[in-house]
């Protein structure tokens, strides 16, 4: 009768594992952060027990407890494989609930690519822990040793018979036993599972829009928020009138918290409407007066001179390398839903850190971490911004001021302009070679981030720092302070390989001491075919990475046309990560990392005007699309050393591999991004590319520019107008139509981002085009 | 006034200038289709209107009216759509956020082409950003649906 009851009879290990008082025999097996605790005598000790990551049913249903968050890099199967592989467990049976914010769970923080190097042991210890169970319940089942049974694909089988039971139908014995102390981890030789392609646990989900995102939760009777804030960092509301918000369909009330004006609605776009007419005075503060100049100045007043180089140095090569604020931007923008009841505040949201939503909510409503329940959801891209809880301490605020449910969103414009940023950055180097072509020595001082040297074998290096204007909040964004020093540190050494006369690829060679380096970058060589010869126009470029137990090596391919038009013609990777656990997650994750280098490095940027972020949407803040995605090829090395991380991994070596073979394409050394401000044609003088007869004023333009063409005779009928950006993608475009032999066209740039812009002017039969540079 | 989403008539209650993106989320609660930007540039939102992509942040309800459309739900009951099944299949989602506009983009492109080349891809996909950097697996996967 028990077999076929179809009720899913839970067991929950831990329930046995925990009363036995068995717990911290497993403590061996927990990250160092844990250790420290245990150190502290802090009762989240407990966590680490592995009834906190696996509930097996009678139903055979596996189910993982994900303590990590996920937001596209992969952790609700990466985690799961882990513990299926040493469980022995029918992959697929198992599924991903995903844990809430509990300190009990150890760091639930997902950044800094640790989910695989935090988890790896004390998830194969977990599945282990409960496969020696199952094994000694159908043991004893069968009264015989548990040496006579073996676990495979959710099966206890006798070795030499052939009696088998189900995990579901030993579970609840299982679940009766003490646990055992010390469990046998497999070779991962013997891997079947670890290593294998798996697609995203959430895939079915996802592509039938059943898949619940922190911005998709609804509750019975839930009212949705927007948030007004000051256009300036350190700006504050004076005071406000609603009495137009008010008169908005569906607009509720609007009230104060602590970072701006909270306008509550019945949808969503009420709550917008209502939101764009507020009448508001603002407290502007100090950083109102300034802008990127004013940092950029402070940055290089910070500089100061540099030591000299040892005296053997037979040429000395200098660099200054700017790099500006970037927003996450992700898909997704900031989201939580907070309810309030029964003295209970119950958040849910999309988050890196579901530990910190929950403190923020607490903090944010005045009640202890006891009375707040923090649901983390599917995160739309993380990337760094949700480490922070800003938005849940705002919908927290909000909604214990009301009796129902409130799901805060950010706009878009909000969440760029309110976000913490990768912050800028200035790097001053200085390099020598001898008379020999080796280097003397290296001087790295950056201003904004601490400078690191690169991971090569460079005599003498020093690093220095130091901090410009800083009133911007800045917070952690994907590789954090490597995607700043490693284009500086790549570019640079590209620079005095030049200065040097050697080829990149053989002088990076030539001083590359760490051996997982110098085989990814060998392998690279190779499968880039590094050293065949390149069509005309065409440049390549390379840089190298190591960082968060990964090892990664970039071969970019450019072409650069003669009206200055870039085309990232390929991107070849190399990634060493020791075991991959899902080698399509690593693939995936490289490929990824990609398309933010070149976005980042290429076209995106914010910028500071009157102390607050210009930029507001996906027009402004531009990021590379389909038609601009160059083909990527990613190699996974085969490895046997321990996983490493990959979320961060891939991304710093992009931007400086693409600059290198902008470099070498062309002989224009990138010195800031993104690239599009700099017009990749030879001419020194912008304006001097022009096709005779155009003229195009002001240059640099902000909100306005005018297309002047005189011809030598009449223009007759149709042409058009175009606008294209440095990848050649067309911006703007109008069609006209003319019978004099002028043409005169005020043309409004304010939306496009800052940067160098083609112009064509397109006939029937002929192409006209000049150059332009809007900032 | 009544929209026919996903082969239902929903009789709803709203402005006449709600975006149809918000009408499905907040009103009818398909919340299949995102909010991205809310002004065309992005394309989460995307949804076929008598069996062309649209961009639900610029269309109003008072346009949907009468019209039929299809959201990220209605692509089919059970993923068996070439589509789902592709996107599965070939791994193509990270975060996921962005991927309801994709399918749904990708849906009118082979409506119109069923046989897509690279360039008819690249440029009836252009409008559809993906910040996790999935371009290369959504071209392949269009491919693999396109055989069906």
């Amino acid at each position: 009768m028990e077999k076929n009851n179809i009720t899913r009879r839970k067991f929950i290990f831990g329930v046995a594992l925990t009363s036995a008082g068995a717990a911290i025999t497993l403590v061996p097996s927990i990250n160092s952060f844990a250790k420290s605790l245990i150190k502290n005598n802090k009762p989240e000790l407990q966590a680490f027990v592995p009834s906190l990551w696996v509930t097996i049913d009678s139903d055979n249903s596996i189910t993982f407890t994900n303590s990590r968050q996920e937001m596209g890099q992969g952790s609700r199967t990466t985690m799961a494989m882990i513990l299926a592989e040493e469980l022995d467990a029918d992959w697929n049976f198992v599924k991903t609930v995903q844990a809430p914010g509990d300190s009990k769970f150890g760091s639930q923080s997902t950044g800094g690519s640790m989910s695989i190097r935090l988890m790896y042991t004390t998830l194969r210890n977990a599945g282990a822990t409960a496969k020696a169970m199952l094994i000694t319940a159908a043991a004893q089942t069968w009264g015989i040793a548990e040496s006579k049974c073996k676990a495979e694909n959710s099966f206890v089988l006798e070795i030499n018979g052939t009696r088998k039971l189900s995990y579901g139908e030993l579970a609840e014995k299982a679940s009766k036993l003490q646990v055992p102390t010390n469990v046998t981890l497999k070779d991962p030789s013997t891997f079947k599972l670890i290593g294998t392609n798996k697609y995203h646990i959430d895939n079915p989900d996802i592509v039938s829009g059943k898949a619940i995102y922190g911005i998709d939760k609804v509750l019975p009777g839930m009212k949705f928020a927007v948030v007004v804030r000051p256009p300036a960092f350190g700006a504050s509301v004076a005071n406000y009138t609603d009495t137009e918000t008010l008169k908005v369909t569906g607009v509720i009330k609007t009230f104060r918290i602590n970072y701006g004006i909270a306008v509550i609605a019945d949808n969503s776009w009420a709550a917008m409407q209502g939101a764009n007419v507020l009448n508001i005075n603002w407290n502007l503060g100090n950083n109102a007066k300034y802008s990127s100049a004013d940092i950029f100045d402070s940055m290089y007043k910070a500089v100061g001179t540099l030591d000299a180089l040892p005296a053997n140095t037979a040429k000395t090569v200098e660099s200054f390398y700017e790099v500006p604020y970037m927003a996450h931007c992700t898909m997704e923008p900031q989201t939580a839903t907070a309810w309030y009841h029964d003295g209970i505040m119950d958040v849910w949201a999309s988050t890196q850190d579901p530990q910190s939503v929950r403190s923020s909510a607490a903090s944010a409503a005045g009640l202890s971490q006891d009375k707040v329940n923090a649901y983390p959801l599917l995160a739309g891209g993380g990337f760094g911004r949700r480490l922070g809880a800003d938005y849940a301490y705002m919908a927290t605020q909000i909604a214990k001021q009301v009796t129902y449910p409130v799901k805060l969103f950010f706009t878009k414009a909000d969440d760029l302009q309110n976000d913490n940023y990768r912050t800028t950055s200035l790097h001053a180097l200085k390099g020598g070679i001898d008379s020999s072509g080796k280097l003397t020595g290296w001087i790295h001082k950056a201003i904004g981030v601490s400078p690191t040297t690169p991971n090569y074998s460079i005599p003498n290096a020093k690093n220095l720092s130091g901090n410009g204007l800083n009133f911007v909040p800045t917070g952690a964004w994907r590789s954090v302070a490597n995607t700043q020093n490693i284009f500086a540190n790549e570019c640079f050494l590209d620079e005095l390989a030049f200065a040097a006369g050697k080829d990149p690829f053989d002088f990076r060679q030539s001083i590359i001491n760490d051996n997982r380096l110098k085989n990814v970058v060998s392998l690279l060589r190779a499968k880039a075919k590094w050293d065949e010869p390149l069509p005309t126009g065409w440049g390549k470029g390379v840089a190298t990475f190591i960082g968060y137990g990964g090892y990664i090596a970039h071969a970019i391919f450019v072409s650069v046309a003669k009206d200055g038009t870039l085309k990232v013609e390929k991107i070849v990777a190399v990634a060493d990560v020791g075991i991959a656990i899902n080698p399509r997650g690593v693939e995936a994750q490289a490929m990824g990392a990609s398309i933010d280098g070149l976005s980042t490095a290429i076209k995106a940027e914010i910028t500071i005007e009157n102390g607050g972020v210009k930029q507001s949407n996906w027009t402004d803040f531009e990021w590379i699309r389909m038609n601009e995605s160059p083909i990527i090829e990613v190699e996974v090395v085969k490895s046997n050393q321990t996983p490493g991380g990959m979320g961060e991994v891939g991304f710093p070596s992009v931007t400086p591999a693409l600059c290198n073979a902008i470099f070498n394409a062309t002989g224009i050394r990138i010195k800031k991004l993104p690239i599009s401000k700099t017009p990749l044609v030879s001419s020194v003088e912008n304006n001097n590319y022009n096709d005779k007869g155009l003229t195009i004023f002001p240059n640099p333009g902000n909100s306005k520019i005018n297309i002047k063409y005189n011809s030598k005779s009449a223009i007759k009928g149709e042409y058009s107008i175009q606008i294209l950006n440095i990848l050649g993608s067309k911006v703007l475009s109008t069609n006209r139509k003319s019978d004099s032999n002028e043409i005169n066209e005020e043309i409004n740039i304010s939306n496009l981002a800052n940067g160098s812009y083609l112009v064509q002017i397109v006939f029937d039969d002929l192409k006209i085009s000049g150059r332009f540079i809007k900032e | 006034m009544i929209l026919n989403v996903n082969n239902k008539n929903y009789d709803i209650s709203a402005s006449n200038d709600m975006p149809l993106l918000w009408a499905l989320r907040d009103i009818i609660g398909l919340t299949g289709t995102k909010y991205g930007c809310g002004i065309g540039v992005c394309g989460s939102c995307t949804v076929l209107i008598n069996d062309v992509a649209e961009r639900s942040c610029l269309t109003t309800v008072q346009e949907a009216i009468g019209k039929k459309i299809t959201t990220i739900e209605g692509l089919s009951t059970d993923n068996s759509h070439p589509l789902q099944k592709a996107w599965v299949s070939e791994n193509v989602t990270q975060c996921g956020y962005c991927q309801p506009g994709q399918m749904m983009q990708a849906a009118s492109l082979l409506k119109q082409y069923p046989n897509p080349t690279d360039e008819q891809i690249d440029a009836e996909m252009q409008g559809n950003i993906c910040r996790c950097g999935t371009y290369n697996r959504i071209k392949v996967a269009i491919k693999i649906a396109a055989k069906g």
